[in-house]
């Protein structure tokens, strides 16, 4: 019988990943939404050959900064940028970030097209994978839901988006609407 | 492996040749302009194959 002192106190496991860290391969994308709060609601601003655009990072960027950057490649004013998924698409994880942007003005950006934003219905997986196939709809409808929490619950998105409030409660979660604002 | 991504959305992924001949055709084809080979690897970004 072992004594319980000589038991070891690290058990060795084999690694759970065997995959060389390379900091000079790129695995991930960028996915910003461009969106804006237009006189008859959210309107998405699409790059005109792509449902979404898709920007590599490199190892040193960090991705708000890529967003923003972006955006400014576009003529688009960034009231607050926000990651809000993720999702693993041809071989890559895809980091979607919302970018609320001001209204473009009157000359936007020719490689984007203006569409309004429909609900869609969420892309549902199972306890163990992710859904069959994810509609970047779907993303935006899953963006718009976290931002319905986050002006509720973070103050400096509150104070990015004041104008976006009475819009997003329309993407809250049935259940919760009745319970209102937290206090304070 | 390389890929680089237009404004429009549209994105190619290959060897710097592959990369260079569909930027091209896309440039020319769908924005009527010209780049050349230096311009687009600039742009162009090292992708895992």
């Amino acid at each position: 019988m072992e004594h319980p002192e000589r038991a070891p106190l690290v058990e060795i496991v084999p690694a759970l990943s065997n995959v060389a860290w390379a900091p000079d391969i790129v695995v991930q994308s960028i996915e910003p939404l461009f969106v804006y709060l237009g006189p008859d609601g959210p309107r998405h601003l699409r790059p005109i050959h792509a449902p979404s655009l898709r920007l590599g990072m490199r190892p040193d960027q960090q991705p708000g900064t890529v967003v923003v950057q972006a955006a400014a490649r576009y003529g688009l004013t960034p009231l607050l940028v926000h990651s809000t998924s993720w999702r693993f698409d041809a071989g890559r994880v895809v980091l979607t970030y919302v970018a609320a942007v001001a209204p473009p003005g009157p000359e936007p950006n020719e490689n984007l097209a203006d569409e309004p934003v429909e609900r869609a219905a969420l892309a549902r997986g199972d306890a163990f994978a992710p859904p069959p196939t994810i509609d970047v709809a779907q993303v935006v409808e899953h963006a718009f839901r976290h931002l319905a929490w986050l002006v509720k619950d973070d103050a400096e998105v509150r104070a990015a988006l004041p104008d976006w409030v009475t819009f997003l409660s329309a993407y809250e979660p049935e259940p919760f609407r009745a319970f209102g604002a937290p206090p304070g | 492996m390389k890929e680089v991504t237009c404004l429009c959305g549209w994105s190619t992924r290959g060897t710097d040749d592959e990369v260079v001949a569909a930027l091209t055709a896309h440039a020319w084809e769908d924005h009527g302009i010209r780049k050349t080979r230096e311009e687009i690897l600039a742009n162009a970004i090292p992708v895992e194959g």
